[in-house]
């Protein structure tokens, strides 16, 4: 589904780039219009497909140690349940179907090399229909931009 | 560290970053000012930021690859720098196991990927070899988290 969005859309869009919680009167007085304007396309946008504005937290600082991305094979046409199971793993934060040497990319974050274990040896394993585990842990991070995401599954 | 007050704060304003300071205190039962406050100190400590998240399924025909590399040992960082001044190129880390290094590119169609994987990444020097996989659906995004890196 695809909504337009207009010139002064675009601009609000811009504004609550730089600051998402920037009020509605200060985008009005930012672009010359009636904070009435403002407030209702903000909501307009921000409750339509296009973007949200959210609190992005940082893994490591709310005490989870490891980022792990792990590439996953699957046994024939059993892709999209092993998805669905590993996505309704909490420590699991994404799952992506992919064409490659990997049928699934994902990205997991552990608080301790126990619940590390844990995941790897144990609860993936146990999963019925994944063919191999191939895991990684981040080592460091240069770069993680969260401007994107595709929403609209949750 | 964070406590309770900070996470419950962190799990609301991860669905709308707009939610009104009154409404957050309404909602867990503390003083507008302890919200102000939290807000201001999970900012500054760079625990949260605000971001703006676009919404990749109303793009034509995204190209999104995860990229595995294995590079000449001593230029895995200034790689992995290389990668990161990148625009295209929204993640990068180092690894242990698996790769050397993982990178994940958004492109805005497969041509301009193509062109990033094959052109750009590929010419780097020091890069030996890159397993490239095409993002095909996407089942989980939780985009709460992330990792705030000064750049």
């Amino acid at each position: 589904m695809k909504t337009n969005l207009d010139n002064l859309d675009i601009q609000i869009i811009d504004l609550l780039e730089e600051d998402g919680r920037a009020s509605a009167k200060s985008i009005a007085l930012k672009l010359g219009i009636t904070e009435v304007t403002a407030s209702k396309r903000i909501s307009k946008i921000i409750k339509g497909d296009h973007c949200k504005v959210v609190a992005i937290a940082d893994f490591e600082k709310c005490g989870f140690k490891f980022l792990l991305p792990m590439g996953i094979k699957v046994h024939g046409k059993q892709l999209e349940q092993v998805a669905e199971k590993i996505s309704s793993l909490d420590a699991v934060y994404s799952v992506s179907a992919v064409s490659g040497i990997q049928d699934l990319e994902i990205l997991c974050a552990t608080k301790t090399l126990d619940e590390t274990v844990q995941l790897l040896d144990v609860i993936l394993p146990s999963i019925k229909g994944i063919k191999s585990i191939t895991p990684a842990i981040s080592s460091k991070v240069y770069k993680f931009q969260t401007d994107w995401a595709p929403l609209g599954n949750d | 560290m964070i406590d309770d007050i900070d996470s419950k704060i962190i799990k609301l304003l991860g669905k709308d970053a707009r939610m009104p300071n009154n409404q957050i205190a309404k909602a867990i039962k503390v003083s507008e000012g302890t919200v102000r406050n939290r807000i201001a100190k999970l900012l500054n400590q760079k625990i949260i930021n605000i971001s703006l998240i676009r919404n990749v399924n109303q793009m034509n025909n995204p190209g999104i690859a995860f990229i595995g590399l294995d590079v000449e040992a001593s230029l895995k960082e200034k790689i992995a720098k290389q990668l990161s001044r990148m625009p295209e190129v929204r993640f990068v880390s180092t690894l242990m196991g698996r790769h050397d290094l993982m990178a994940f590119v958004l492109a805005e169609n497969a041509a301009e990927l193509s062109h990033i994987l094959y052109q750009k990444i590929a010419s780097i020097e020091g890069v030996q070899f890159t397993e490239s996989s095409i993002g095909l659906k996407y089942f989980k995004y939780d985009y709460k988290w992330g990792r705030l890196v000064d750049e």
